[in-house]
């Protein structure tokens, strides 16, 4: 177990961040803590890195207990902050190098270590230019550099792609891939389920300091789907077929939207065919469905939306 | 040492590379100087209330200046024990301390003083009276008690040449006070760089880098307090090279101290924050300090708050204007607790200010 938290307790004056809060991160996985925003992610990381204290519960890392500041199991860790971290009027360069000596990093490997990352980065052409003149997504990938700089062991990302342009989020998104490729640890928080689908082996979802679920995107969504839902579209409204497709085996509601009609089922129903049947002679334009998202468990399990909080 | 090092430079070059800091770093002591030297120096009424000190002097016959002078009104109510000897005796008074100064006429006016550096300032001031003649001489004497105060505080001017004759106005006095303004700037660009490093989220990152919070916090007081010495060079520069302040003697000792004063201070603050691991703790022992400092100094210092407010109540620094006259006003000794122990108490309130927002952001 490269790092683990266990009842873990974290109170902000009157307000609980982390309640009982568990987890672990295996060797060689990526994963993927999912929560809304407000949900104890950061909280959690912090904790993790040891940065704060946390009123109760048990932390480790690497396979011992974190006490004080840890510095030697900081040395196995890499984290990107939520926010840009970096000295803005120094290079891109010098940041990495300044990372680098943080984390003693000997001098030619140091030198080394900046210019693949660079490379790697897509930075190599502005490396001595300021970063403070940088894109937001060249800020973005420049801070992810600086977390690389050791070669650790754990890498954590607290949600790194905030603010990203769809480009530069790929391109941290295929990094992080890479990097989990090379044999790496990763943690990454995240309220973009697209994102954590696409490079979590495994996935927490946590919500008011609490884990509510965990498993692969698979597990999490066979275990939590209770229904499947098929939008019909139609050559024109058709107001008759509601009643005969509620007669249905297994259709639990239909919501009838202009041309559209919404058939909500319960899970493996399989009555695809029969509703398609009665559907055939009032003209069908289009059918659709769409699979279980870890978007959909969170409502599920919450009742909120994983973006903004709003409640359904 | 290598993180040390490394957060040194980071934050050093955070500083140096920021248009605004560059300016203030360069500008800032230059036009104090000029400011605070002519506009605040002219500002400055000559109620002054002076010790009166004991003076020889040597040779001259009643009626001429330096003997009416001496006599007048005015200057006997600054001078006591006037008495004219001969040159053996005059040394025997000088050692037995029965006068603090002598005064020597002749062709080439000569003062032999004894005692403190203050009292030979105040005699050079006679000097100054006693070569003007008609209504210079009068305009002179008015300036005496202002020069005076300024030498005392800065003992800079103790020089062979008349005293001040190319300085404008006072900027000598002012330009010690550029210590106390650099030593304030220390403390602001410190915590400047930390709330700069706190809000950019730059402090996360660090901390959970393998470095104790210790190096990372001295690296970064470090990195101010390079920046606040390359201000005091400009200081000695500027102020020796335009406007022809004498820095010799003990001055420039003086003026390490205050820097290093500011160092120790944050230094101690800081071991008391990792020592009791509280910013409240930290302030409470800070503010125990400086009263006892300010209580340790009230027999040297004769602080009079009412001539300071009228002298600098356009001035809403009223922090500066304690160490200005609490300095003006106190012997060496009295200057130098009340000037530290408000460095002190500033710059470990400036410090502890950057360990609670420094631990508000982190928590």
């Amino acid at each position: 177990m490269v790092a683990s938290m266990t009842d873990v307790v974290k109170r902000y004056k009157n307000t609980v961040a982390l309640d009982h809060f568990s987890m672990s991160v295996k060797k060689g996985e990526v994963l993927g803590l999912l929560g809304p925003n407000g949900a104890g992610k950061s909280t959690a990381i912090r904790v993790l890195c040891r940065l704060t204290d946390a009123d109760a519960g048990q932390i480790s890392l690497f396979g011992a207990p974190a006490k004080g500041q840890a510095l030697a199991q900081k040395r196995r860790i890499g984290l990107v902050p939520q926010d840009l971290a970096l000295y803005e009027s120094l290079s891109a360069r010098e940041n990495l190098h300044y990372f680098g000596r943080l984390y003693d990093v000997p001098p030619p490997r140091r030198r080394e270590r900046a210019e693949e990352l660079l490379e790697l980065l897509g930075l190599a052409d502005v490396a001595k230019k300021a970063c403070k003149k940088f894109s937001g997504g060249m800020k973005r990938r420049l801070n992810i550099g600086c977390a690389l700089m050791h070669a650790p062991e754990l890498l954590i990302l607290d949600e790194p792609t905030v603010g990203v342009d769809p480009q530069s989020r790929n391109h941290i998104l295929e990094f992080v891939e890479r990097s989990a490729r090379d044999g790496m640890t990763v943690l990454y928080t995240s309220h973009y389920m697209e994102e954590v689908e696409r490079i979590a082996t495994r996935v927490v979802i946590m919500d008011a300091g609490r884990v509510i679920a965990g498993g692969t995107s698979e597990e999490l969504t066979r275990q939590m789907l209770f229904e499947d839902t098929l939008t019909v579209e139609l050559k024109a409204p058709a107001p008759a077929l509601t009643d005969s497709l509620k007669a249905v085996q297994g259709v639990r509601q239909i919501t009838p939207e202009g041309r559209n009609l919404t058939v909500t089922s319960d899970a493996n129903a399989f009555n695809l065919s029969r509703i398609l049947e009665l559907c055939m002679p009032f003209g069908v334009t289009g059918v659709y469905s769409h699979k279980p998202t870890l978007e959909d468990v969170f409502l599920s399990l919450t009742g909120k939306k994983l973006r903004d909080g709003e409640e359904r | 040492m290598r993180a040390f090092a490394a957060t040194f430079r980071a934050g050093f070059l955070y500083l140096w590379r920021q248009p605004v800091s560059v300016l203030v770093m360069t500008l800032f002591p230059i036009l104090l100087i000029f400011v605070l030297g002519n506009a605040l120096g002219a500002l400055m009424a000559n109620d002054y209330d002076i010790e009166p000190i004991p003076v020889a002097y040597l040779s001259g016959e009643a009626g001429t200046p330096l003997y009416t002078f001496l006599t007048d009104e005015e200057g006997a109510s600054r001078f006591i024990a006037l008495r004219r000897v001969p040159a053996e005796e005059a040394d025997a008074l000088l050692r037995a301390g029965e006068v603090d100064a002598v005064i020597s006429e002749g062709e080439e006016t000569r003062i032999l003083y004894g005692g403190s550096a203050r009292n030979a300032a105040l005699v050079r001031g006679i000097v100054e009276g006693y070569r003007q003649t008609g209504a210079a001489a009068a305009k002179a004497f008015e300036r005496q008690p202002q020069t005076a105060a300024r030498l005392l505080l800065a003992e800079v001017s103790v020089r062979t040449d008349a005293v001040g004759s190319h300085i404008p106005a006072a900027i000598d006095y002012y330009a010690v006070t550029m210590m106390v303004m650099i030593s304030l700037f220390s403390g602001l660009s410190g915590v400047d760089l930390f709330h700069k490093n706190l809000m950019s989220e730059l402090s996360i990152r660090v901390h959970a880098a393998p470095v104790p919070r210790r190096t990372v916090i001295l690296g970064t007081m470090a990195a101010s307090l390079t920046v606040s010495f390359t201000q005091l060079l400009i200081t000695f520069a500027v102020s020796a090279g335009v406007y022809g302040v004498y820095w010799g003697g003990r001055v420039p000792l003086i003026l390490l101290t205050f820097l290093l004063m500011v160092v120790f201070s944050q230094m101690l603050c800081l071991t008391l924050f990792l020592a009791v691991g509280s910013h409240e703790a930290v302030t409470g022992i800070t503010q125990g300090l400086f009263w006892l400092l300010t209580f340790f100094s009230k027999g040297y210092v004769q602080m009079d708050f009412g001539a300071a407010e009228k002298v600098f109540q356009y001035i809403p620094n009223a922090l500066a204007q304690t160490v200005i006259f609490g300095a003006a006003y106190g012997g060496d000794e009295g200057k130098m607790m009340f000037a530290l122990g408000f460095l002190l108490a500033l710059s470990t309130a400036l410090c502890g200010l950057s360990f609670v927002l420094g631990r508000r952001r982190l928590a």
